[in-house]
């Protein structure tokens, strides 16, 4: 990384490690301390303005990231800018000037009214009573609070509380939002409604946005760019469409014949099913292109009509897990 | 935003939502009274065997007792909610007092406040009575000022030892329970003279955590009893000096000790 | 069939309790520092009094000091709010359709935990009482022998009483109060607080008569042979026995109460 990305960069992490000491059982009595290496020199930059999903498996490293981002965990080495500030030793600072939400854990005074906390919120974050009516109002309707604002939070859904927790984190206009798993345990509908606000949050106000998840849907629908981390380490950054292309090369194509036919033998291509008159090709998209397959398999058959299919991003990301960094 | 103002805003969110549960606060206030009340009744049955202990009468260590009390239910009625710093950390819930542009122990403090405590400061006045009324003081202005400091200075160097005895959660999660040795087991150390204890645990329970300060040293000098162990005289006026370092010895400890968080709570 | 649920389920008790061991630290740092203050003051006590006490001599009180803070962690003295926390959430209901009965199920994991506190944190906090003083240890097997079967009575009397006040909450508005009172009981009337002994005389007959006393003052007069501990024992045993009646008499009318009104 060049050191003029940083001036553009609002959130970048450079040879970031976390290491934490821990007591193991080594027999009846006796316990060892093993150093364990939870962020193992992660290096990224996230410009500003845009969406960046961080995935990984479970014990990968992306909380403890989030954790050094946000100013919760000191680093263990290596260095950490958000929004210009070191976030550890300037807490209290870097705090007006970023949102987080956790998806397990709740910054909503759960035995208040919502609109409660929000009004606790303006106070703690001293926000001018003006600009967090305006903004509240905004986050109400978007998130479609309005029925539930002056239930105490305990008796509100996984749903309903979850769009409490993004208002709270927004309600004084950060410049970064950090969610670590947003949408875990909420039901489709839910799901839609808190993608949607993000997308319009990022597009409306510019909010830099990272987020932290499982949910591949989330990073389909939301993110421009994707950090996979696993055992400590950054092991992909770049676009979905990258990943797709570098870690998985096959493509399926799909072609219904005029009539059931044995499986077809086409140069380049593999048929991996067949039902009735449909066939499905895996080929290589490095050593062939989908318009040669399509003439080789006109000239061998009678073709009705094609599809190609993109890798699901499900299994791609599932055999990245597996393989680790050796899918390289 | 100010540390009082953001204080009061949190502990009055935290009044309006105990408002919800008025039948378990007046009985834990009674049981915050009858318990307190336990130890003096040990006071009381000891003194059934004797005219003195340790050279104090029994309205002097009533003295020690009502005095020191209501300075440590003070405390308990503001900072005990310390208590569930170890709730906070092995859930991770203390991660949000991280993201949040206030410092950490003004918000666990805040978090709430211990209202039932009333039940201890009532029960630790009624003793304080019984002691003037029957421990002969002659009363100066002095004296009379002392014993507002005594209140005052007990309240914060409990608070001190309650900030301090927290941080231990930070090493060792599960480790909580040492604090009650140094605050419930320091206010009842605080509760008898300094003379029948040991040369070592005075030094530790009544220097290392300053308790002898709560009580003992100011009540020397109202009660117009003698320095002992060849104590300077001044040392008896020394409280509020010995409470305004200790409750900078346990910030600055509690800060080092915040930094060793490790947020592995989920 | 049944005995290995039971033998299981103290087991669990026993492994949960061992998890712990800086909690089991931290409360024998504490616990020390409680009877170290406390052995401060009762022995001044005995000193400014110049004779014996309710036949407390200073290593009798030291002995006494140490024994009942090591018995605190084995009998729950502060503990036994999990059951209460299990009606109120209404989790009981699970335990009422297991095939044994509440009192049963509890009781096992109880006597389990009971156990592993005792060999974990009373035996090694007690031993660090005896290496800083002189305590009265007993010499004759017989009298050890006693003293182990009193702990398990003492164990059975506080297991009844934490179960009856947590039950007490299916019938209650607040959990807190019967919760509290019990605790309050406990420290006032077993023993914790002082030696019943301490206490004038008539006090002293009528607290040693009362439950609470088979819980902590029980094992310790068996420990240092104060009074017969046959009929000490006797008393124990009384009182265990009718607790758990008394425990299993709730627990069947709470099951009633939860069956008709759905908790």
């Amino acid at each position: 990384m060049s050191g003029s990305d940083d001036d553009t960069a609002v959130v970048m992490a450079r040879d970031l490690t976390k290491h934490f000491t821990v007591r193991r059982r080594a027999g009846r009595v006796r316990r060892d301390r093993v150093t364990v290496e939870a962020v193992a020199g992660v290096t990224f930059a996230v410009p500003r303005g845009t969406i960046v999903g961080y995935v990984g498996p479970n014990g990968a490293g992306k909380s403890t990231t989030v954790k050094m981002l946000t100013g919760i965990l000191v680093p263990s080495g290596g260095e950490v800018r958000v929004a210009g500030l070191e976030p550890s030793r300037r807490r209290i600072e870097l705090a007006r000037r970023i949102g987080v939400v956790f998806g397990q854990r709740s910054q909503l005074w759960w035995d208040l009214p919502l609109a409660d906390s929000f009004e606790l919120a303006r106070h703690l974050y001293a926000v001018p009573r003006s600009r967090h009516a305006a903004r509240l109002t905004e986050c109400v309707d978007l998130l479609e609070m309005a029925p539930f604002l002056q239930t105490p939070v305990r008796q509100l859904s996984l749903g309903q509380r979850m769009r409490g927790e993004i208002a709270i984190a927004l309600l004084h206009d950060p410049e970064v939002l950090f969610l670590d798993e947003p949408t875990i345990g909420l039901d489709v509908v839910s799901k839609a409604k808190v993608r949607a606000f993000l997308a319009d949050l990022n597009a409306l106000h510019g909010t830099t946005i990272v987020l932290t998840t499982h949910d591949l849907g989330d990073i389909e629908r939301l993110c421009s760019r994707l950090l996979i981390i696993d055992h400590g380490r950054t092991i992909f950054d770049g676009a979905l469409n990258d990943l797709r292309d570098r870690f998985e090369p096959n493509r399926t194509l799909v072609v219904d014949l005029a009539a059931p036919q044995p499986a077809l033998r086409i140069e380049g291509a593999q048929v991996v099913r067949v039902d009735g008159a449909r066939q499905w090709l895996r080929f290589d998209r490095r050593t062939t292109t989908a318009a040669d397959l399509v003439a080789r398999v006109a000239v061998a058959a009678d073709l009705v009509d094609l599809t190609v299919e993109e890798p699901d991003i499900e299994d791609v990301v599932a055999r990245i897990y597996r393989d680790g960094s050796a899918a390289f | 935003m100010n540390t009082l103002r953001l204080w009061r805003l949190l502990v009055v969110a935290r009044i309006r939502a105990q408002w919800q549960y008025r039948a378990s606060f007046v009985i834990d206030t009674i049981a915050s009274f009858a318990t307190s009340s336990l130890d003096f009744l040990a006071v009381l049955a000891i003194f059934t065997h004797l005219h003195t202990l340790g050279g104090w009468s029994v309205h002097q260590v009533a003295f020690l007792y009502g005095a020191g009390g209501i300075g440590f239910a003070m405390a308990d009625l503001f900072v005990s909610n310390l208590e569930q710093t170890s709730q906070l950390v092995r859930t991770g819930q203390f991660d949000v007092m991280l993201i949040r542009p206030a410092g950490t122990l003004t918000q666990v403090i805040a978090g709430d406040v211990s209202l039932r405590s009333v039940g201890k400061a009532t029960q630790a006045s009624l003793v304080l009575v019984y002691a003037l009324s029957g421990a002969a003081i002659h009363w100066t202005v002095g004296r009379a000022l002392m014993m507002l400091a005594i209140v005052a200075c007990g309240a914060l160097i409990f608070s001190a030892v309650w900030i301090a005895g927290s941080c231990i959660v930070f090493l060792t999660v599960d480790g909580d329970e040492a604090t009650n040795a140094i605050t419930y087991g320091g206010n009842f150390f605080a509760q008898y003279p300094l003379d029948v204890f040991g040369p070592w645990l005075r030094r530790l329970l009544g220097f290392v955590v300053p308790t002898a300060f709560v009580a003992y040293f100011p009540a020397l000098y109202v009660l117009g009893k003698p320095m002992p162990f060849g104590l300077p005289g001044w040392v008896r006026f020394a409280s509020p000096l010995v409470a305004a370092v200790a409750l900078g010895v346990a910030t600055a400890v509690w800060h080092i000790a915040v930094r060793h968080y490790r947020s592995t709570g989920s | 069939m049944r005995g290995r649920l039971y033998w299981q389920l103290a087991k669990c008790g026993w492994r949960r309790q061992t998890t712990y061991r800086a909690a089991t630290i931290a409360g024998m740092f504490t616990n020390s520092v409680f009877a170290l203050v406390q052995g401060a003051v009762l022995v001044a006590t005995l000193h400014a009094a110049g004779r014996r006490i309710g036949g407390y001599d200073t290593r009798d009180t030291l002995t006494y000091v140490w024994l009942a803070q090591a018995l605190i962690g084995p009998l729950a003295i502060f503990g036994g709010t999990e059951i209460a926390e299990r009606v109120q959430t209404g989790d009981i209901a699970t335990d009422f359709s297991r095939p044994i009965t509440l009192q049963g199920w509890w009781l096992s994991s109880d006597v389990g935990r009971a156990a592993s506190a005792f060999v974990f944190r009373a035996t090694p906090q007690f031993v660090i009482g005896a290496v800083i003083f002189t305590l009265a240890i007993p010499t004759s097997p017989v009298r050890w022998f006693a003293f182990a079967l009193s702990v398990w009575l003492a164990v059975a009397v506080c297991f009844s009483l934490h179960f009856i006040a947590d039950l007490a909450v299916f019938w209650t508005i607040s959990p807190r109060g019967a919760i509290s009172s019990q605790v309050l009981l406990m420290l006032a009337l077993s023993g914790m607080l002082l030696p019943l002994g301490f206490f004038p005389t008539p006090v002293a007959h009528v607290l040693r008569a009362l439950p609470w006393a088979a819980a902590v003052q029980g094992p310790i007069d068996v420990f240092l042979g104060h009074g017969n501990a046959g009929f000490s024992l006797l008393r124990q045993a009384l009182w265990a026995v009718a607790l758990l009646s008394a425990a299993r008499a709730m627990a069947a009318a709470a099951h009633r109460k939860l069956v008709v009104q759905g908790g």
